[in-house]
């Protein structure tokens, strides 16, 4: 039965893949971005390589250093090499920030989509659950889940992932609800198509665009939400390193030498920023395509 | 509008009551026995056993949660397993200091972001506009923990104007009070502010060019009444909304700044709970942060309505 995987003709223009490309490139800000984040994540990966020092090479006689030719941006409180400490750092928190919102993407975009297409009861209590969740402020939330599981780099990444499930269920049953009426599903349906199989081919793909700006969004987000519960000693754990756990015993020496506290909050700063500004410029791309 | 309002606030039990399931669950998700795991590895087992009691964790599931809802509901959150205090003693005795906190930051922000914002959209892509946005960008991405850091480095420590932590009590000495938290503010209402700007400067933007401004324009009033009268008014319910939608972040932005600056909040009480898993003083601290803003979603829908009647007449 070929008739079933053609496409009725007012099937929305699914979203050209092309179309958004070339207007994506037009986000002058977005693309810098974008190389930003690629270049920082492929010199993450390669940390061991092109980082000048063994991050974790003691020289208590140099600690806390200023800048020279041989330690770039100084030496930290054991006197270890901080420009190879953000780069291995780098790694730590930028993976945090991915699987956190991988998570929240995860478990929230099934919830979001189920309860967009079926409506009734199930919406009802799928949107009682979001907004009670939604009413917990994000950072105290993941706190007081680092709370209940203990403290730990992964539990924080659970942590921060659980902030995120019910803003994706709300994005994604908000997208749901505005094509759930359309003519090109309702066909699918009389059809005889089941549900399972609408919501897979046809309901999903039309989704993404804007599932996948908030993704974005959450990245920088988590990654702020990851270096506050470091920063507290809630999250990466010693010898572990992130910008955030850098930041928290910066700041125990401030007045010491304050430039060790300078680097990794310029890190956080740059790369929230970043990806903050690919959202921004994803959205504005997408956008476009959706008001048909 | 007495009608509207009794409407919303019965739609928040049902919401209030997952709340209270949500935060009651916590004390599930901790790994393994929670009364050996919270008692330490040193704990006799009759320690254990009075954890376990005092928890209520020998009782059937449901039966805990009633236990735990109906002392919620008497304001009875429990008793603090290291201190052995009234939960709600220990919250209630901190909260004047982080609501200190959270106002002063919520005064800068909203006082900040309006005039920056205005200042935006009046200039609407000059100069002034771009180096405002940029401004803007910067302050959402900043982790407030840094800015903090940066403000005691160059605004006390280098220069001496402000003291670098420690709360002074208003009762004490009203000087003193401000004082201390002019630069916990200031961190704290950053990122506020920069959101702020974004949202009053798009909601300017949204209705400066209407046909009513134009008209007002053309009949020769003065640029400050049409901002003033005009302008305001109607940019201003997209700016509430965000400024209630933000009250969130800074009660939780408030757990790092309290952290840095030294002040006895309710958010150094939540860390210190949280480092010795006191699960009673956890779940107190968040349920009592969740009401707070659920109470200011509620007031932030009331003023909507009261300041614009078709959002009551769709509740008749």
């Amino acid at each position: 039965m070929a008739l079933t995987e053609t496409r009725p003709d007012d099937a929305p223009a699914a979203p050209t893949t092309r179309g958004f490309v070339a207007r994506f490139r037009r986000e002058r800000l977005a693309m810098v971005a974008l190389g930003y984040i690629v270049l920082i994540t492929v010199v993450s990966l390669l940390a061991p390589l092109v980082s000048p020092a063994d991050p974790n090479a003691q020289d208590l006689k140099n600690a806390m250093a200023d800048p020279t030719w041989q330690h770039l941006l100084g030496t930290d409180q054991l006197g270890r090499d901080v420009l190879s400490r953000i780069i291995h750092a780098a790694r730590l928190s930028l993976m945090a920030a991915g699987i956190a919102t991988g998570l929240g993407v995860v478990i929230g975009l099934p919830f979001g989509l189920v309860a967009g297409y079926l409506g009734g009861i199930v919406d009802r209590v799928v949107t009682l659950v979001t907004d009670a969740l939604m009413g917990f402020p994000p950072i105290l939330l993941a706190i007081g889940v680092v709370g209940a599981l203990g403290p730990g780099l992964v539990n924080a990444m659970i942590a921060v992932g659980v902030v995120f499930v019910p803003r994706t269920v709300r994005v994604a049953r908000g997208a749901v609800l505005a094509i759930r009426n359309e003519t090109f599903l309702e066909a699918s349906r009389s059809i005889g198509t089941p549900t399972s199989r609408i919501l897979r081919t046809h309901v999903l793909p039309n989704i993404l665009p804007p599932v996948i700006v908030q993704a974005s969004l959450m990245v920088g987000f988590a990654m702020l939400a990851e270096a506050s519960l470091s920063f507290l000693g809630l999250g990466a754990q010693p010898p572990q390193a992130s910008w955030g756990s850098m930041l928290g015993s910066a700041a125990r020496d401030l007045s010491r030498q304050p430039l060790l506290m300078v680097w990794p909050g310029l890190a956080i700063a740059l790369t929230v920023l970043a990806f903050n500004v690919l959202g921004d410029g994803l959205r504005d791309s997408f956008g476009k395509e959706q008001r048909r | 509008m007495i009608w509207y309002a009794a409407k919303r606030v019965a739609l928040l039990v049902p919401v209030l009551l997952v709340v209270s399931m949500a935060t009651f669950a916590m004390i599930l998700a901790v790994p393994g026995d929670p009364a050996s795991r919270i008692a330490g590895p040193n704990a006799t087992p009759d320690q254990v056993d009075r954890i376990r009691e005092q928890l209520g964790l020998d009782q059937a599931l449901p039966l805990q949660y009633l236990d735990w809802l109906g002392g919620l509901l008497t304001g009875d959150l429990g008793n603090s397993l290291l201190s052995l205090r009234p939960v709600s003693d220990m919250v209630l005795e901190r909260l004047p200091v982080t609501i200190s906190l959270s106002v002063t930051a919520l005064l800068f922000g909203t006082v900040l972001g309006i005039v920056l914002g205005a200042i935006a959209a009046l200039n609407h892509g000059k100069a002034a506009d771009r180096a405002v946005m940029l401004f803007s960008s910067l302050g959402i991405a900043t982790p407030n923990y840094w800015l903090a850091l940066l403000l005691i480095l160059f605004c006390s420590l280098k220069t001496g104007w402000f003291p670098t932590s420690q709360y002074v009590p208003f009762g004490e000495s009203p000087s003193g009070w401000a004082e201390h938290l002019v630069l916990p503010g200031l961190a704290l209402g950053a990122a506020f502010a920069a959101e702020t700007t974004r949202q009053v400067r798009s909601a300017i933007l949204e209705v400066k060019d209407l046909p009513y401004v134009t008209t007002a324009r053309s009949q020769g009033i003065r640029p400050s009444a049409l901002v003033g009268k005009y302008i305001a008014k109607n940019a201003a319910v997209p700016v509430i909304t965000v400024i209630g939608l933000q009250f969130t972040r800074i009660l939780g932005g408030a757990v790092l700044i309290e952290q840095i600056f030294s002040l006895p909040g309710i958010g150094t009480l939540m860390v210190t709970a949280v480092l010795s898993q006191d699960i009673p003083v956890v779940q107190g601290v968040i349920f009592g942060a969740v009401c707070v803003t659920v109470l200011v979603n509620l007031l932030v829908d009331l003023s909507y309505a009261a300041i614009n009647p078709k959002v009551r007449s769709q509740w008749r």
